[in-house]
């Protein structure tokens, strides 16, 4: 690599690297550390609500006798639009019915158990999806930060000219600043296929309302539906007519009879109860990455067909495959570990990162002692934050204000630890290794 | 059959990474060894491609991460070399950052974010409409501006951030939006 890269474009490698670093750092680092939480997203849900009855699957006439006990506690309020049965699966066995107003969990029998309490997994969820802003604004600065990633790792490689040859060269038990450029070079390169697929599939999710929206701009007259309908599918017509809701039971004979080896997590009633409504069954597929078909039914449980996200074209194929690459759910608990170790692993370098540009700032005269501090904050404030909030949610319950207990424990981490280090500003710094000097 | 070569990719992928710590651990370059943990590795992701396709590619390169931490960690726990250290070099006060600095580090800012993310949608947009015209099917076109506004946006921020004068910054924006003005305006964004 050192013969492929002249010294000068190591250097600005290195600096181009730098600047990306520090405009990202801090809402990378909490990206990241919320991503390889939020990866137990349904065992969290398992979690908040212990006695919620779960089951390894329902009958098709318990999911009927759910969906018109949960249609019956609406009747004289507005009709929901959609409503949806999260069928038993492996990492989330219940089955839950949710529609525009309410969410509740049922029992084997198809009857109405409890409302879903997983205010804490939706806070998590939302945090790292939207950094708890409004969706537009959230997701797209997240998607913005993925990009960073994807750039991060490229000047990263250009940063490194040595990048083969010290790839498994990690001194963790020295004692000063090139363990910590060690952690960060080591885990950032073996980390590197995952950090690029993970930053390139949030990216696709984070950017839709900029990439979406612009190609909805430009040839769908501004309607995204429309630009998304050739790869998900488009939403049937309305027809607000009154009619008897659709029986689920049929559809999930079908389903069984000849689609045997689909596992059905989602059945979905569009506009029920009016002449517009259709079902629609979401099937997970083994050992695939994307992360359903859509299977079609009209009201009266007749097959009408597929979307084309197992076997249509292409693109729609790896669009129905960003989700579980990014989320790490396609291949039960070992995927699932693989993924938060990774994730951690990622989060430690964006973390070792500052510090090592913090370092050489020092190193060059421009010591910024608060700033160190500070960053030492969020590098512990934030997962510590997120472990208050689950603390409030399994001691005090699922109502508790979790986005300001998330942010007033971050917040104040950073400032306890600026307070902290404040007399650590005259202290004398380390001798360092001439690995730093270039 | 398919169980078994998924095995097997994912056994090679863990062992082609023993071959290159293997390989880069020894003084000199050893291009037999190189060769063969690169192979391994194009060979696990083959096998389980061909056994799972892309769920199997996916798993194989995880196993490879996996085995390449476990190493990490065994280089973690190992003694360090005794190496020299030199002294701190002497510290000066480095000039305080002036008002033309910030103005600077802002106008690389809004070049190589905004600017460089509104290029990546427009080249992005040009792509699709050139590929619809080959033609392509409609799915493949729109995902395709999904897929590559993600790709194109940091690679052209990298890019502009590697070069410090600013007319090459500039040049990296505009050539590429005059490129993709030219089937956007000629053929039009239909779907």
């Amino acid at each position: 690599m050192s013969a492929l890269l002249s010294k000068d474009t190591v250097r600005r490698g290195v600096a181009a690297h730098s600047a990306i670093g520090l405009v990202c750092c801090a809402l990378l680092y909490l990206i990241c550390v919320s991503g390889s939480a939020i990866v137990l997203y349904e065992e969290f849900q398992r979690l908040e609500q212990l006695d919620a009855p779960e089951m390894e699957s329902i009958a098709p006439q318990a999911v009927d006798r759910a969906v018109a006990a949960v249609v019956a506690s609406e009747a004289g309020e507005p009709p929901t639009t959609h409503l949806y049965v999260h069928m038993p699966t492996e990492a989330l066995p219940r089955t839950t019915i949710t529609t525009d107003t309410q969410a509740v969990h049922v029992d084997a029998d198809g009857a109405i158990a409890a409302p879903e309490e997983n205010a804490w997994s939706e806070f998590l969820l939302a945090l790292h999806y939207r950094l708890n802003l409004p969706p537009v604004w959230g997701m797209t600065l997240v998607g913005m930060f993925g990009a960073m990633i994807v750039a991060l790792g490229v000047s990263g490689v250009v940063a490194h000219p040595r990048i083969f040859r010290d790839a498994f060269r990690l001194r963790a038990r020295r004692k000063d600043e090139v363990a910590t450029l060690d952690w960060h070079n080591r885990l950032a390169v073996w980390t590197l296929p995952f950090a690029l697929a993970i930053a390139l599939t949030g990216t696709m999710i984070g950017l839709f309302y900029v990439a979406g929206f612009s190609l909805a701009a430009s040839a769908y007259d501004g309607d995204s539906e429309a630009a998304l309908a050739p790869v998900f599918g488009a939403e049937g017509e309305a027809d607000p007519a009154p009619a008897p809701v659709p029986r689920v039971a049929p559809v999930l004979a079908h389903m069984a009879r000849d689609y045997p080896a689909v596992r059905v997590s989602y059945v979905i009633l569009h506009d029920p109860g009016t002449r517009g409504q259709h079902v629609q069954v979401i099937g997970e597929h083994h050992r695939r990455l994307v992360f359903g078909e859509y299977y079609h039914f009209a009201p009266d449980g007749s097959f009408e067909g597929t979307t084309g996200l197992a076997d249509g074209a292409m693109g729609q194929q790896f669009a129905a495959s960003i989700y579980n690459l990014h989320f790490g759910n396609y291949g039960g608990l070992p995927v699932k570990i693989a993924y938060i170790v990774f994730g951690v692993a990622l989060s430690v370098v964006v973390a070792t990162g500052t510090f090592i540009w913090l370092d050489k700032q020092a190193r060059k005269g421009r010591p910024r002692p608060l700033v160190h501090a500070g960053w030492w904050g969020v590098t512990l404030g934030v997962p510590l934050a997120i472990l208050a909030t689950l603390l409030a949610r399994l001691a005090l319950g699922n109502g508790e204000p979790f986005v300001a207990i998330f942010w007033a424990v971050t917040l104040a981490a950073v400032g306890l630890a600026i307070a902290q280090r404040r007399p650590w500003a005259k202290r004398r710094l380390p001798p360092a290794n001439p690995e730093y000097a270039r | 059959m398919s169980d078994g070569t998924l095995w097997l990719g994912c056994a090679l992928a863990a062992g082609s990474v023993a071959v290159l710590r293997l390989s880069w651990d020894r003084p000199r370059r050893d291009r037999g060894l190189n060769a063969l943990g690169w192979a391994g590795l194009a060979g696990a992701t083959l096998l389980a491609g061909l056994a799972e396709g892309a769920w199997g590619v996916a798993i194989a390169i995880l196993v490879a991460t996996g085995a390449a931490c476990l190493l990490l960690v065994h280089a973690g726990f190992e003694k360090p070399h005794a190496t020299r250290r030199f002294a701190l070099a002497p510290r000066v006060a480095a000039p305080a950052a002036h008002a033309g600095r910030w103005t600077r580090g802002l106008t690389t800012f809004v070049l190589t974010g905004p600017l460089a993310l509104a290029v990546a949608v427009a080249v992005a947009l040009a792509m699709r409409t050139a590929a619809m015209r080959w033609p392509v099917a409609e799915a493949d076109g729109n995902v395709m501006v999904l897929a590559l506004v993600p790709l194109l946006w940091p690679l052209l921020t990298f890019a502009m951030l590697m070069t410090e004068r600013r007319r090459a910054q500039l040049a990296m924006l505009l050539v590429p939006l005059a490129g993709a003005a030219a089937p956007l305006l000629l053929l039009g964004g239909s779907a």
